[in-house]
Formats: structure tokens, C-alpha cells, sequence
């Protein structure tokens, strides 16, 4: 006998339907690092090895960096540099040297009871649920910086097959920005806002997304699942019936793109012969290839300020 | 030389990632020890992650301190930032 079919309502952070089958994705850096005392002359040493967690966790930014602007996902390009600058930023160098000379302990344990006393002062002092929001990518980045401290274990992010709907407690905005996005995902988080850069990252990258789901109930379940983004609605189990109906709406969503991308080639006027000028906003040179894709006929809009950003390699350590 | 100035948050979001990722990148070539205070708090504007945890908002008045050789122009320039609103 068919189970029945469950919904459950949650929190849209990305619009759009994704039909799959659950994905749990469990972010392995959730386990506490062992914490170990070392001896004086092991100090350098230490303070070496963290340097180059830094030095990779910089190389790696760029190089998602580097995808993310070929892909034009441009909020995600920004984003990404706040999280190089913070590699800079003397809490995240001098500092926690300055403490594994004091505390004469394994970087991984140093760093971790640094990052902690952040996080709690952060939420001691802050109450704005915006600013909140921004502790995550605090978060995310010290995870980065904790596996690359591993050095052994670079864990490829997301070896996830398609058509799967990521299922996770919290997805960091990095975990995000290094999924692509043209391999039909669907998010489904316990914890997220809307003023997330995850969820915008998610938006950016048209990845629907529903947070604020309790997440039990996949646990032990492998049946298939939509996210419907118009609605907030989870459904798990889906009838043959509801199956079909959220299909079609996804043929529909995709057909009507379609339609629209054959009709490009029309002049801009309006019925009566009106014609109107159809500029683009564009962020870098490539975006004038999808303008001219498009039917545009000239930029409106050109944002310089990303034709700096990732260009930021110089004196760095 | 120790120069200290008020400026207004302009922009709309306040003091973000985006805003303190520009004030870390414009006070990295400043050979002057820069701070800011807010609300009671007194942080290093060279660090980004401090600038966060202040949650400065849009409308409120941040106190600037800059003091070494070059204080004036960095002062300078911090305040047209804050003025253009981060470009937002």
C-alpha cells in the first residue's frame, strides 16, 4: 500500500519548484576538535601550519570565486570578499597566534575557544536578527579554516547526484555558492532567514529553498520530495496525482522561459509601434554576450565595483 | 597626530559586510591606528569582524579616532565612504 502523502508548511528563501529525492547532507566540521597542550618549541611550528590553513582557505575563496563570476551569480562574488577580507583581519591572524603562544595548546583547540569567545560576545551584544545573520559567515569561514588545518582531508563539497534535495540543519552561504546551479537542487534547512547570504545566494543562483522545516522526518525516509517556493510547502510523499500537477507546473515554469527566449530576437515596441530603448545592468564584460542573447541593445547600468572584486591579491602575507 | 570626528550611517542596511569589507580594504594601506566607537563600544576599524559585531544601523552616529601620520587623509577618506554610502 502506497503511505500517505505529508505536507509541511515552512519558510520560502528561494522561489521555484524542485522535485527529487532526499539528500542528508551532515557538514562533518560540526565535530569539536581534540584539544591537546604542546610543548614551547612546538609553538612555531603551530603558528606555521596555521598560517597555511590561511594561506589555503585563501586559495580556495578564489577559486570559488573565479566560478561564481563565470557564472554571474554577482551578490555571491561580494559576499565571498568579505569572507577573504576576514582572513585579514587581525582576530583571525595576530590574535590567534598571539594565543597559541599563550595558551600553548594545538591550533585546532586555540582557534576553536577564539572563535567561540567571538560568537558569544557577538550575541551578547547584538539582538538585531540582521546582523545575527551575518555570524554565519564567521561560521562558515572558521570551518574552512578548520579543515584546511586537517590538511589530509580536503573534502569535496556536495558529491551529490542530481536531481537530489539537499536536506540539512544549516547550509553556510559557501556550501552554497559552490553547488551549481544548473543541476536541479532544492534546499530544505531546519534553521535560515530570508536576510541569510545563504538564501540569497540560493535566490541568486535559482535554487528553490524552504526553511524552518523540522527535519525528522527524513530520517528515515527515501521517497521522493517536492519544494514548492510558491507555496512553502514541503511535500513528502507526493501522490501520483500531486506528482503530476507540480510537473506540469515545472514544464509550464521552464516553457514559458523557452517562449520567451525565442521571442527575443522582436524589436522593443510596443503593439502600436512604440519603440522603447532596452538597456541591461551588466557586472562584468561577459554579461554583454547574454545581453546581446537577450535582444539588448545597450547597457544601462554598468557595476564597476565588481570589476574589483577578487582582484585583491596583493600583500597578502 | 589624533583627530576624531562624528559621521552618520547613511546607507540603508547600516554596517554590513559589504560596508566593512570596503572600510577593511580602505584602512589597509593606512599607516594609522584607526577606531571606531558605537554606542559605548570601541572597536579596531582595521577589523572587519569587530565592525559587524557593532550592528551599526542606518541614522546612527559613529565616532571615528584616527591617530598616526597620515590620521588627516585617512579620516578624509573613511568620511566620503560613509558619505556615498558605501556606494549603495
Amino acid at each position: 500500500m502506497r503511505e500517505e502523502e505529508i505536507r509541511i508548511k515552512g519558510v520560502t528563501l528561494s522561489d521555484g519548484i524542485a522535485i527529487g529525492t532526499p539528500y542528508l547532507f551532515h557538514s562533518s566540521q560540526e565535530e569539536v576538535p581534540p584539544q591537546f597542550p604542546i610543548a614551547i618549541g612546538e609553538v612555531d611550528q603551530e603558528i606555521a601550519r596555521y598560517r597555511k590553513a590561511l594561506f589555503s582557505s585563501k586559495e580556495d575563496l578564489e577559486s570559488l570565486q573565479n566560478s561564481l563570476e563565470k557564472e554571474g551569480s554577482l551578490d555571491a562574488v561580494t559576499i565571498i570578499d568579505a569572507h577573504i577580507e576576514m582572513l585579514k583581519d587581525p582576530l583571525m591572524t595576530t590574535h590567534v597566534e598571539e594565543k597559541i603562544r599563550q595558551m600553548k595548546q594545538n591550533t585546532e583547540a586555540v582557534f576553536r575557544s577564539v572563535m567561540t569567545e567571538y560568537e558569544n560576545k557577538f550575541f551578547a551584544k547584538t539582538s538585531d536578527m540582521f546582523f545575527q545573520e551575518r555570524l554565519n559567515d564567521v561560521l562558515d569561514l572558521s570551518k574552512r579554516i578548520l579543515r584546511n588545518l586537517d590538511g589530509k582531508q580536503k573534502k569535496p563539497f556536495f558529491e551529490i547526484p542530481d536531481h537530489s534535495i539537499i536536506i540539512a540543519k544549516i547550509l553556510t552561504p559557501t556550501e552554497t555558492a559552490s553547488l551549481q546551479a544548473d543541476r536541479s537542487f532544492g534546499f530544505i534547512t531546519e534553521k535560515g532567514g530570508t536576510n541569510s547570504h545563504t538564501a540569497l545566494i540560493a535566490r541568486g543562483k535559482g535554487i528553490p529553498f524552504i526553511s524552518q522545516v523540522d527535519l525528522s522526518i527524513f530520517e528515515r525516509m527515501k521517497k521522493q520530495i517536492i519544494v514548492d517556493g510558491a507555496s512553502g510547502f514541503v511535500i513528502v510523499n507526493p501522490s501520483l496525482k500531486t506528482l503530476s500537477t507540480y510537473q506540469k507546473m515545472k514544464e509550464k515554469a521552464s516553457s514559458e522561459v523557452i517562449a520567451l527566449q525565442q521571442e527575443t530576437y522582436l524589436q522593443a515596441e510596443t503593439k502600436d509601434g512604440f519603440s522603447v530603448n532596452l538597456f541591461a545592468n551588466i557586472g562584468s564584460a561577459c554579461d554583454v554576450d547574454l545581453m546581446h542573447q537577450f535582444g539588448g541593445e545597450g547597457v544601462g547600468l554598468f557595476r564597476t565595483e565588481y570589476l574589483f572584486s577578487g582582484r585583491d591579491s596583493l600583500f597578502f602575507f | 597626530m589624533k583627530i576624531t570626528c562624528k559621521v552618520k550611517i547613511k546607507n540603508a542596511l547600516g554596517l554590513h559586510a559589504r560596508p566593512a569589507t570596503m572600510i577593511a580594504r580602505l584602512l589597509q594601506s593606512s599607516k594609522c591606528a584607526v577606531s571606531f566607537t558605537y554606542k559605548n563600544e570601541t572597536i579596531n576599524a582595521k577589523s572587519i569582524m569587530s565592525i559587524l559585531m557593532l550592528a551599526a544601523r542606518k541614522n546612527t552616529l559613529v565616532t571615528i579616532t584616527a591617530e598616526g601620520v597620515d590620521a588627516e587623509e585617512t579620516l578624509d577618506k573613511l568620511k566620503d565612504a560613509f558619505d556615498k554610502k558605501f556606494g549603495e
